[in-house]
């Protein structure tokens, strides 16, 4: 009984003072956090949606390639411990800022329309203003880029109906 | 430190768990929150203050699927003829050959698919299965997924979203498992079967505009591909030489002139309950994006059969 005693206050001490890991998994995050609320029946889901683990200190670029003529949703989602997500647009051919969510009070979905193939550099931090400092440095977690899709010809095919 | 020699077997079982529950943990420290992503291409370290920070830059493409599905197949027929032999999967026998027709066999079926043809579909999807059994990527294809397209003859939609599944399946395998030189090596294979079945629809160059726009903009996936598969060169001899034998391609690739003129952005106001904020991203082109010359479609047109003929043929 003792021996149990002393394991459970081993586990319970290394448990507390062990760096905190919000998810261990985060491969199907932009399927299976907050994401999924936005997952439109008549999108398809773009292969190109990622699920990756990150910490408040850290900054994420995903250099993504959009194909002409469809619109597309993109959704961010993390632990609650991490929100507000802040992301920025990037033009990669010429670097331009086409935008930044800041503006938006780090709005966490938006639709996105191209006329032409692009490929955008999307650059990811989270702010984390739940969490203390000693968290922002010590938290790992999950942060997934859900992307959906549609062809524009598709509200046509729709309109005629 | 000194270990006392004499323990009890309680005090002993106390000390074993106390020292592997934070080996435990410092090992799930490192698969679970800081692993090498497959596709990243740059990790650098900020160490000032005594506090680490990361900056990963993804590197990402398009799946076979996807980025034939772009080609209005609306007036195309079937070409059975363009896919890679079904009957020569059994004489690939070195890695390189296999991850490279995996690929092949991955757009092969995201092309089946997107025509509808429930049976080359099976065939091909029992092909990725094998093919990547064969270079030990566990769970690519599931009999549920093989079972799923079977009941699924007339729904061209499951059929599209099986292919791109089974393309997702192998990216996390791979990704788990850091195995990005796989990634290479498919991506290669996928990449140059798609150019050679989109170079081939093409009959006539003056009537192809559509097919001609979709070619020069494969150089947006191409230049991301390369630059991810660049930062793996080193790693692998196998990557090496895929990467040189992509010169011929990434040198017609690299003579494309982007779309001119700035980039416009115009928001949209939210249209209702659920729907987001939308931006539309123009150019200065309008509609017509880039575009490839006759001589330009012609020397990609000769890179890809030479790179196909040689991936196919096992050499």
């Amino acid at each position: 009984m003792k021996t149990i005693q002393h394991i459970g206050f081993i586990v319970v001490l290394l448990v507390s003072f062990s760096p905190a890991i919000l998810s261990q998994d985060c491969q199907n995050h932009h399927q299976e956090g907050d994401c999924r609320f936005d997952m439109k029946r008549d999108h398809e889901i773009y292969t190109q949606s990622r699920s990756i683990s990150m910490s408040p200190l850290d900054t994420i670029e995903m250099n993504i390639v959009f194909y002409g003529q469809k619109d597309y949703i993109l959704s961010f989602c993390t632990h609650k411990k991490m929100y507000p997500v802040h992301f920025v647009l990037i033009d990669q051919q010429t670097g331009e800022v086409l935008y930044d969510n800041e503006r938006d009070r780090y709005l966490e979905s938006l639709g996105l329309g191209f006329d032409v193939t692009r490929s955008l550099t999307i650059r990811i931090d989270v702010l984390a203003r739940e969490s203390t400092e000693e968290e922002i440095r010590n938290n790992v977690g999950c942060l997934g880029l859900l992307i959906q899709y549609k062809n524009y010809g598709e509200k046509k095919v729709r309109l005629q109906m | 430190m000194v270990i006392p020699v004499m323990m009890n077997r309680k005090t002993c079982l106390v000390a074993w768990i106390s020292i592997l529950i934070p080996l435990a943990l410092v090992t799930s420290c490192k698969s679970g929150s800081r692993g090498t992503p497959t596709l990243v291409d740059d990790v650098e370290g900020d160490g000032s203050a005594g506090i680490e920070s990361f900056e990963q830059i993804y590197h990402l493409y398009p799946s076979p699927a996807e980025m034939l599905g772009v080609i209005d197949m609306t007036d195309m027929t079937f070409n059975a003829g363009l896919l890679a032999p079904a009957g020569m999967a059994d004489q690939y026998i070195d890695t390189r050959s296999k991850s490279h027709m995996l690929g092949v066999y991955m757009t092969d079926l995201a092309y089946a698919a997107l025509f509808g043809r429930h049976e080359a579909t099976l065939d091909y999807l029992e092909l990725v299965r094998t093919m990547a059994e064969e270079i030990r990527i566990d769970r690519a294809v599931d009999d549920d997924m093989i079972e799923n397209a079977r009941e699924n003859v007339e729904y061209l939609d499951s059929l599209y979203t099986i292919s791109n599944e089974a393309f997702m399946n192998v990216l996390a395998f791979c990704e788990r498992n850091e195995r990005s030189n796989t990634v290479v090596m498919m991506s290669a294979g996928a990449f140059v079967e798609s150019l050679y079945l989109a170079v081939n629809l093409i009959d006539d160059y003056e009537k192809a505009d559509h097919l001609l726009r979709h070619l020069a903009d494969q150089k947006y996936t191409f230049d991301n591909f390369m630059t991810f598969a660049e930062s793996v060169r080193s790693d692998d001899e196998n990557v090496a030489s895929t990467i040189d034998d992509l010169q011929q391609i990434r040198k017609i690739y690299q003579g494309i002139r982007p779309i001119a003129g700035n980039v416009t952005v115009k928001a949209e106001p939210a249209s209702g309950e659920g729907v987001p904020k939308k931006l539309v991203i123009g150019g200065g082109q309008g509609r017509s994006g880039n575009a490839l010359t006759r001589e330009e479609f012609e020397t990609l047109r000769s890179a890809v059969i030479t790179f196909r003929s040689k991936i196919v043929e096992g050499s």
